[in-house]
């Protein structure tokens, strides 16, 4: 009889151990047929009815839901039962604790007061099982309700816990693919970006070209007519019209920097350059106007920063014209002092301006090189200035690989430091020397231009010193003039129909050179004044460059010093 | 979670009760979150909750009179002014709680009642306990159970024992957390951060003999295949207990009490049984258990020796239904039939031996009950007789 009763024990025993093994192995089945059946590369919507297909073979439910936290609560994202999604419910204890890891069953889901908040769906009256997920939001909740009360023991909590993993997973999965997706449209959006910044900058070019030759018209000519015999007020007003066309070439450069900045077209030169004979025709300039309104103005070149350095000399004059003019405008009582110092750090260019202005706070600092911005709002109308000026030189400094710093206190002035670096130059700029010429009596000049009036104005500049002047409508006519005449010196406009400037200017070259002829001295007048159009002009074989609108005196001093003997550096502007 | 037992034989029940709290305290070195206590009835006062209280203040206690004494990892502790045993679990990730309510005339609503307070005690009103451990007197228990169900569903596992006295004189008591109860259900609702398994089996096979109940009045079978009972069942056991001799027959009816099959697993049944308590004078069987017409009851047999192995071998079946190795066993508790207990009481220290063995050297307490409860593995809860109900932790 024992033998009997220990069988049976046993037996009793092994059907239920067997009974608990199965319902395990069958658990840990069903995960990893969740596993099989959830990869990355299925469409996230795909990928949660997959997942709740999933946990309809492991467990009886009728709706099953995906809660996600938002700002005030949670709300669903995602469900069997589509009244549930987007339902939103407000931020109760029950539901954050589940979120925060704490897996909870229930025997009937309406005596949770968190289901309570005026959302469009309720549970039915029944179980529920409750276990914590991470959605692409933070910690949330997946929950399987039923109908029926105390359907679920705490034993089932186990089982749905390892699913939801599951389904944190899918969720992951899918915000790996809705970030992907997002990458791959923000790499069409950037490149329509670029692509537009890049007609922008297009647009720009042109509209700088088309600015820049009536402008020439207005304040060359303006120039021009102060020169003749003028009343007082007639004079007062010209002076007007010239400071006013280059007030608004000054706006055309900046805007046009800002455009290059910002499709990071700007580039800066190499060159060498004697940095004290650059900087000197810019302070010169400031030093008058500071004298004019009664201030000193001091300028200390450390022996250091004497000689040449390769840069960009055009630039540099550029900053340093920003910060000085800058100086020289919030300052009405004291002094402005301009110290340059070299080789404090290898290949460093350190030029201090400082000065007893109004000054600025910290705060203001903060801003002073975002674009549009300056010290404060009434600047602008007391100062004028767009406010470009000090983020253009930054940036520039920064392309230069350096930068601008300045320290200031309101009432006592400022102090801006513009830091650049430019090794020792190898050779010499006087070793880029042009060709000279014997001043002619009456220089022979050749002007091709296609605009009529900029033909007339630099006529008008070229009478100033008694030249004798044939025009050409365009580059192939001028190189027809070049063929049957023989000049002092060509201006050449660079856009031009039929035949561009540069393009005549090669022809023009070639022949000099296969008939032994000695280069005659070309000047590329353009309205197109970006480096690399003055790379190009140079490159092409003009001996200068010089931009619209023109300065009558800077073209006359040009024209002397290419016909007579002083050196002259090849950009000329 | 950390586990540990204390008892103590001391005859006073505040020095007895305080003494075993010191052993438990060291043993967690802290505060326990909840105490099973079981003791008999020379124990069960005011003086030994209110020793437990004081020594274990705000600590969730639990259980009830135990028959006969109580058995720990130490071993099978009895004397002539009783025993008295605790099972302490520390365990902070978890949550536990206590609730109580009168049996009175509607032992539903009391497990009802009870079981909601326990949860509320525990800080999860509105959830399903991981488990729940129960306590009451005997009589109304598939009620109790019940009402229990009610509250947190089928699937819940309850376990437990009635509580029991020396000499079935229903001196049987409830301890609820710093109260001595009388004829109530105490509910502990556990939330324990630990895997759990869970046993609950007897150590009887069934006989030859076995019929239908035609006529039944509560708990009494009147009638079996519409023969007076009493004369079935002295038929059944060919003449050692009958009609001749009415009055308690707890104990001759402990090796052959009534089962019933609860489940049928591949031709291998499970049984739940019915322990004979009373034979009346007109061959009326009063047992321990409900009893309805219709069911199908066997005779059952078993040994002393079964009932020896039984114990060791349900906590056994506990640790592979929790999935564990035995020696990652954080402790547990067992609740093994009084009547079972009486009948090899010269044997209990080998029966504490083997569930020790079977514990793996964890800390237990054992408690012997006139009726236990239990899940199998349907997760059906079920109050039977003669039975061990046993509760791992790992």
């Amino acid at each position: 009889m024992d033998d009997v009763e220990h069988l049976r024990e046993a037996l009793a025993s092994a059907k239920q151990i067997e009974a608990a093994l199965a319902q395990r192995v069958r658990e840990h089945e069903l995960v990893l047929t969740g596993l099989e059946a959830l990869h990355d590369d299925i469409h996230p919507s795909e990928l949660l009815i997959r997942a709740f297909g999933v946990l309809r073979q492991a467990m009886r439910f009728d709706d099953a839901l995906v809660l996600a936290p938002d700002a005030d609560g949670f709300f669903c994202r995602a469900s069997t039962n589509p009244a549930a999604v987007n339902c939103r419910w407000p931020r109760a204890d029950f539901f954050d604790r589940v979120a925060q890891g704490r897996v909870a069953v229930v025997p009937d889901n309406h005596r949770l007061p968190d289901w309570t908040g005026g959302a469009a769906y309720s549970p039915p009256a029944g179980g529920g099982v409750y276990v914590p997920v991470i959605t692409e939001d933070g910690p949330g909740l997946l929950i399987l309700v039923c109908g029926e009360r105390g359907a679920y023991a705490a034993a089932d909590a186990g089982l749905v816990s390892r699913l939801g993993l599951l389904i944190s997973q899918t969720l992951s999965a899918s915000h790996r693919l809705r970030l992907a997706e997002a990458a791959h449209q923000a790499d069409i959006d950037r490149l329509a970006a670029v692509q537009a910044n890049e007609a922008k900058s297009r647009f720009l070019a042109n509209v700088s070209h088309e600015i820049r030759t009536p402008l020439n018209g207005v304040t060359t000519v303006a120039e021009l007519l102060a020169r003749t015999s003028l009343d007082p007020r007639q004079s007062e007003m010209t002076a007007m019209i010239v400071d006013s066309g280059r007030m608004l070439e000054r706006l055309l450069n900046d805007v046009l920097d800002i455009a290059r900045i910002e499709a990071g077209h700007l580039q800066v030169d190499h060159q060498a350059f004697d940095l004290e004979a650059a900087l000197s025709s810019v302070l010169a300039l400031f030093s008058e106007k500071a004298q004019a309104k009664g201030l000193s103005f001091r300028i200390q070149i450390d022996p250091s920063a004497k000689g040449s350095f390769a840069g960009d000399e055009l630039r540099v004059r550029q900053v340093v014209a920003n910060l000085v003019n800058n100086a020289v405008k919030f300052t009405e009582v004291g002094e402005i002092g301009v110290e340059v110092t070299a080789g404090r750090r290898p290949d460093l260019i350190e030029i201090t301006v400082r000065d007893t202005g109004c000054g600025f706070t910290d705060d203001a600092a903060k801003r002073l090189f975002s674009r549009f911005e300056q010290a404060d709002n009434t600047i602008t109308k007391q100062f004028g200035g767009t406010g470009l000026g000090l983020s253009i030189s930054r940036a520039l400094a920064q392309l230069m690989g350096g930068d601008i710093s300045c320290t200031s206190k309101v009432g006592a002035g400022s102090i801006f430091t513009f830091e650049f670096l430019a090794p020792r130059a190898t050779h010499s700029p006087a070793a880029m020397i042009a060709e000279t010429h014997a001043t002619p009596v009456r220089p022979n000049i050749l002007v091709v231009e296609d605009n009529l009036n900029n033909q007339r104005i630099i006529g008008m500049i070229l009478e100033m010193i008694d030249a004798e002047v044939t025009f050409a409508e365009n580059g192939e006519m001028g190189v027809q003039r070049f063929e049957t005449a023989q000049f002092d010196a060509i201006l050449m406009d660079m856009q031009m129909p039929v035949m561009d400037g540069l393009t005549a200017t090669r022809n023009i070259r070639a022949r000099e050179a296969s008939e032994g002829r000695t280069a005659v001295p070309i000047i590329m007048v353009s309205a197109n004044t970006m480096t690399h159009h003055l790379n190009d002009a140079l490159a092409s074989g003009a001996t200068a460059h010089l931009a619209k609108p023109i300065q009558p005196m800077r073209l006359l001093e040009l024209l002397g010093a290419l016909l007579n003997e002083d050196p002259v550096l090849e950009p000329a502007d | 979670m950390k586990t540990a037992s204390a008892f103590s034989t001391d005859p006073d029940d505040a020095i007895s009760a305080s003494a075993a709290a010191e052993i438990l305290l060291r043993a967690l070195d802290g505060l326990p979150d909840i105490v099973m206590v079981y003791a008999t009835e020379h124990h069960a006062s005011q003086a030994m909750m209110d020793a437990l209280s004081a020594a274990l203040p705000g600590v969730a206690l639990i259980g009830g009179t135990s028959c006969g004494g109580v058995m720990t990892d130490k071993g099978f502790h009895s004397s002539p002014s009783g025993a008295l045993g605790l099972f302490g679990m520390r365990d902070a990730a978890g949550a536990y709680g206590v609730g109580f309510a009168p049996v009175g005339d509607d032992a539903k609503a009391a497990g009802a009642a009870a079981m909601a307070a326990a949860l509320a005690d525990a800080g999860r009103e509105f959830e399903c306990p991981t488990l729940v451990w129960c306590c009451q007197p005997p009589g109304s228990e598939e009620r109790v159970l019940s009402g229990i169900e009610a509250v947190v569903g089928e699937r819940t596992p309850i376990i437990g024992g009635s509580s029991a006295d020396e000499t079935i004189a229903g001196d049987w008591r409830q301890f609820a957390t710093g109260r001595l109860l009388e004829d109530h259900v105490v509910v502990a609702a556990l939330f324990p951060s630990a895997r759990y398994g869970a046993a609950f089996q007897s150590g009887y096979a069934p006989s030859a003999h076995e019929g239908v109940v035609t006529r039944a009045r509560g708990r009494e079978i009147l009638e079996i295949d519409h023969r007076p009972a009493g004369e079935v069942y002295h038929q059944w056991t060919q003449g050692v207990i009958g009609p001749e001799k009415p009055g308690a027959i707890l104990a001759q009816s402990t090796p052959t009490p009534l089962g019933r099959v609860v489940r049928s697993d591949g031709g291998l049944e499970m049984y739940v049984l019915s322990h004979p308590a009373l034979m009346g004078p007109a061959g009326e069987l009063s047992l321990f258990t409900d009893i309805a017409e219709g069911e199908h009851v066997h005779m059952m047999r078993g040994s002393s020796d079964s009932l020896v192995k039984r114990a060791g071998l349900v906590v056994h079946d506990a640790l592979a239904m929790g999935g564990w190795e035995r020696d990652k066993t954080a402790g547990g508790l067992v609740i093994y039939c009084g009547g079972c207990m009486l009948h090899v009481r010269d044997r209990m220290d080998e029966v504490a031996g083997q569930v020790g063995e079977a514990m793996g050297g964890a800390p237990f307490l054992g408690a012997f009950t006139f009726g236990e409860q239990g899940a199998i593995i349907d997760n059906c809860n079920r109050h039977g007789n003669l039975m061990v109900s046993a509760l791992a932790f790992g």
